[in-house]
Parts: structure tokens; C-alpha cells; sequence
């Protein structure tokens, strides 16, 4: 029984996750095996809280039935076109403001829904939460292709800046160690005294 | 008339290239001993100033301080923006103090091991970098200033200028240039002053200031398992051996005189795909391969483009 309820809970962890944006790549998987029926009913028990608490249906998001069935079908549609691309190309999800016009066309479909799913899943939670707060699903879609692409081919350059927010903390701390580990070794060969520990100085390393 | 006309610009134009060699070429000894002097500067004078560091979209103001008392060296170096994080060199320890975290660390002295290097390795600069000195009417920070340029032979290292005072060669202004000439790091002194009356107070922690203090182990030399089926024109180990870090990770560095690239190797039991980070100048690039049953995860951290770092990443095999 126990173990059922860490189910449910891991699963409403996750469906909560996406519907703030913030779904893992591993939340996102989860999702994707859970039962698609189950999953169906709880969305629409959210749609029904939302339709409760504000009437207008067009803040409604159309979070349908068949939606995770439909992902999933798109997932196994795009995994067989890209068959050819070696792991090496792995999708890295965030890249400089300026490379973002280019990258948007190359989203692959399956993330767009996706991304889209749960931005409007955030304004549905909005919409719950606030009881009469209004946003529409396109002004909302905008920062997520703002944000969100995936690389076809190349290796796209991730702002350390970033990595807060999309990396396991204990990837971060072993990164930021290897930062200042290289600044100091830097500090100590190229005869600038400490001044390339500024480098690290003003980058949050925190253990 | 008009027939001559393509020629005059070709001879112009032949002219410009051998009088750029000449100069650059002539520049070269003078620019490796101003480098060679602003190196001792650092190690000599005292000075407190306060300088501007900005990359790509942040910019943060520090204050560096350094003295040197009864034989011992100190050097601080201080946040004036965020976080007031400060680092503190005494000799070769070096203590990073974080006022309003539960963390600060500090390392032990790393002597002889890393004993800070004065000597410019003038061989490895002329493989990567054309110089030139500029020593006409530069100010910065109210002082004058010469210009040294490198300018990089390939793609694999990005482009520096260096703005030294006249009268005592301090670095007052560095930038750090890509091939395209965007910028991409400067370091630039607003003020700075070479008779500070600094004490030992000066550059002891705060009471108060950090609760908690992490001693790491000190590095070991140990056999470098590792080694590189091809570098970039200039670069070499700087060390011989690797030096062994906390968890099984080995690190090497790389020089070629001017940039440098720290590469960690450790066991790993996950899979990953290469990825890279940057900040300014500074390019992190992580992957996983396998040697045997074994995955290790390979990271690299350099001033140098992406491009070098991706490729330093294919090249890292292991010793057989």
C-alpha cells in the first residue's frame, strides 16, 4: 500500500512539475510510462476543478484524452527518422538568446507539444489557483520557444549561467569545483597574480 | 594609366604585409619581455586597486590587494558587487570566504607542486602567437600604458591585448578577443594604487565571516594514465605526471603559454553525451567514454574556443 502511494505521489510530483514548466527529463519519462487512462482522468479532473473555478473556456487548454498516447506516438514517430544520429548529438535544452531564431525551427515536434502542454498546463494552474487571473495560451507559448529547443546536429554552448536550473545539483558542485580548481591553476601559471580568480569570484560556487 | 593601377595597389598592399611582419616580428623579443616583467610584477609590487571584470552580459567590480610582509606573500581578492565573496592567497594557500553561507573553503598549501610559475614560456608563445607592442599615448586608470598584442596563429586559442603601465609593467587592462573580434572578457583597473598602506589585519578572514571551513586533501602526483593523440601548436603538459584530486579524478593542464585547459578524468557509472558550457571566455565541455568495462567521465575547462575543447575531447586516450 505504501508503495502505491509513493506511486501516486511520484506521479502527481511529476504531473505538478509539468504543469509549473519545470518537468524533468526524468518527469517527462515518468509520465510517458505511466498509465496514459490514469494520467487521462486526473488531467481531467484538474480541467473540471478549472472549469469550476472560471467558466471561460477560452483559458480551457484541451488537455484531451488521448494527449500522452499522442506524444508518445510522436516520440516513436521521430526516434525512427532519427535512427542515423549517433548519442553524441544529445538534445541540450537551452542556448544563448542570439542562436535562439535559428534553433526554433529545428524543435523537434513531440517537445513542442510538449513544451506547449505544459506551459498551457501552467496557465490552467494559474487560472486555479488565482481564480480569475487571465492569460492566453499564445502569449504564454512565447517564452517557452523563447527558452526550449534542441539542437539537430551540433553541440550547442550552454551558459554556465544556466546550470541551476537544468542540471543535477551534484553535477553542478562538481563543476563549480573544476571551475575554481582551473582558476587557481590559472592564477598560478599565466603571471596575472589572482586576477583570474575574478572568473570564479563572480560565479556562484556554492557547495 | 589604368593598367598600372592594379599593380600600385598590389605593391601598396605587399608593402603593408612586410611592413606588418616586420613590426610584428620586431615586437616579438620586446613584447615577450614586458610580458616577462608584468609576470614579476605581480609578484613584486604592492598594490590595492580596484578593477572591472565583465563577460558577456555580467560585469562585476573587485578590489586586489597584495603585500608582501616579513617574507610572506599575501594577496586578496574581493567581490565588491554580490555576494562580498573573497578569496585570500597567503604564500600558496589559498582561502575562498563566503560571509553569509554556511561554507568556506580552504585549501593547504600546495607547495612545491604548484608553486607559482614566473618564468613566460617565451617558445610555446611564439608557436601560438604573433606580437605586437603598441607604446603610443594609451591611459588607463590615470596611468600610461603600452600595448602588447597576441594575435593567434590558428583557431585554437583566442586573442589577448594587454595594456601595462608604463613604469612598472602592471597589468592595468586585459581583453580577451575571439577570431571574429567579438569580445569576450576584459579585466580593466579604475583605480589602483602602488604604495597602499596595507597590514596583516588586511587579509585575515572576518570573525564571523564563515562557519564552516572544508579542508580538501591535498593533491598527489601520481602516473598520468592519460595521454593526447594530438595538441594545438604550442601546447604542452604542465606537468609531467597527472595530479590526483578527491574522488578518483586524475587533472592535467595544458599550456601554450598564455591559455590554459584543465582536464579531470574520473570514474564514472553514467553514460554522457558531450555537452558544453561557456561563461566569457571560459568553455567547460563534459562527455563520458568507455575504456575496458569502464566509463570515465572527461571534463575540460580552458580560455580557449569550443572548438579546441570539442576536439581535445576526442584526442584523450589512454596509455597502453
Amino acid at each position: 500500500m505504501a508503495a502505491l502511494n509513493d506511486h501516486s505521489l511520484d506521479k502527481c510530483s511529476s504531473l505538478s512539475a509539468m504543469f509549473d514548466g519545470e518537468a524533468t527529463q526524468k518527469d517527462v519519462e515518468y509520465l510517458l510510462n505511466a498509465d496514459s487512462g490514469e494520467l487521462s482522468r486526473q488531467l481531467e479532473s484538474f480541467h473540471l476543478i478549472q472549469q469550476t473555478l472560471h467558466k471561460d473556456s477560452k483559458v480551457a487548454v484541451g488537455l484531451e484524452d488521448s494527449l500522452v498516447l499522442g506524444i508518445r506516438a510522436k516520440i516513436e514517430a521521430e526516434d525512427l527518422a532519427n535512427e542515423s544520429v549517433s548519442a553524441d548529438n544529445n538534445l541540450i535544452p537551452f542556448v544563448f538568446p542570439s542562436e535562439k531564431a535559428n534553433v526554433k525551427a529545428s524543435r523537434p515536434a513531440w517537445k513542442i507539444m510538449f513544451s506547449s502542454v505544459a506551459v498551457a498546463a501552467s496557465v490552467t494552474f494559474l487560472v486555479i489557483l488565482g481564480g480569475n487571473v487571465v492569460l492566453t495560451p499564445d502569449a504564454a507559448s512565447l517564452n517557452v520557444i523563447a527558452d526550449v529547443q534542441s539542437p539537430a546536429t551540433n553541440n550547442a554552448v550552454i551558459s554556465l549561467a544556466e546550470l541551476k536550473k537544468d542540471r543535477p545539483q551534484v553535477d553542478n558542485v562538481r563543476l563549480q569545483n573544476y571551475l575554481r580548481q582551473h582558476a587557481e591553476q590559472a592564477s598560478m601559471t599565466v603571471g596575472q597574480g589572482m586576477i583570474p580568480m575574478a572568473r570564479v569570484v563572480s560565479y556562484p560556487v556554492k557547495e | 594609366m589604368a593598367l598600372f593601377l592594379p599593380l600600385r595597389t598590389l605593391l601598396i598592399a605587399f608593402s603593408l604585409i612586410v611592413a606588418g611582419n616586420v613590426i610584428a616580428s620586431n615586437s616579438t623579443p620586446e613584447a615577450l619581455q614586458l610580458l616577462r616583467y608584468m609576470s614579476q610584477s605581480f609578484s613584486t609590487l604592492s598594490y590595492d586597486g580596484v578593477f572591472v571584470h565583465s563577460e558577456s552580459m555580467h560585469m562585476n567590480s573587485m578590489r586586489i590587494r597584495r603585500d608582501s610582509m616579513g617574507g610572506v606573500e599575501y594577496e586578496s581578492l574581493v567581490d565588491l558587487d554580490g555576494d562580498k565573496i573573497e578569496v585570500l592567497r597567503i604564500d600558496d594557500k589559498i582561502i575562498c570566504v563566503y560571509p553569509n553561507e554556511l561554507v568556506a573553503n580552504m585549501q593547504p598549501p600546495l607547495k612545491p607542486l604548484f608553486k607559482r610559475l614566473k618564468e613566460v614560456e617565451s617558445d610555446r608563445l611564439m608557436k601560438g602567437y604573433e606580437m605586437v607592442v603598441d607604446s603610443h599615448g594609451r591611459r588607463i586608470a590615470g596611468r600610461d600604458a603600452t600595448v602588447i598584442k597576441l594575435i593567434p596563429k590558428d583557431a585554437y586559442r583566442y586573442g589577448h591585448e594587454f595594456w601595462l603601465d608604463k613604469e612598472n609593467h602592471f597589468l592595468l587592462k586585459h581583453d580577451m578577443i575571439r577570431a571574429d573580434g567579438k569580445l569576450l572578457e576584459r579585466i580593466q583597473f579604475t583605480s589602483v594604487n602602488f604604495s597602499p598602506a596595507l597590514k596583516h589585519d588586511d587579509f585575515v578572514p572576518k570573525k564571523g565571516s564563515y562557519l564552516e571551513s572544508i579542508i580538501e586533501p591535498q593533491p598527489r602526483r601520481i602516473k598520468s594514465l592519460w595521454h593526447f593523440d594530438w595538441l594545438p601548436e604550442g601546447f604542452a603538459l604542465v606537468w609531467p605526471e597527472a595530479r590526483s584530486l578527491n574522488h578518483g579524478t586524475s587533472m592535467l593542464l595544458l599550456s601554450d603559454g598564455m591559455a590554459t585547459v584543465s582536464v579531470f578524468v574520473e570514474p564514472t557509472l553514467q553514460v554522457k553525451a558531450m555537452s558544453m558550457l561557456s561563461m566569457g571566455a571560459t568553455i567547460a565541455g563534459e562527455r563520458s567514454f568507455k575504456v575496458g568495462d569502464q566509463f570515465y567521465l572527461l571534463t575540460m575547462v580552458g580560455e580557449v574556443p569550443e572548438a579546441t575543447i570539442e576536439k581535445l575531447m576526442t584526442v584523450l586516450m589512454p596509455r597502453l
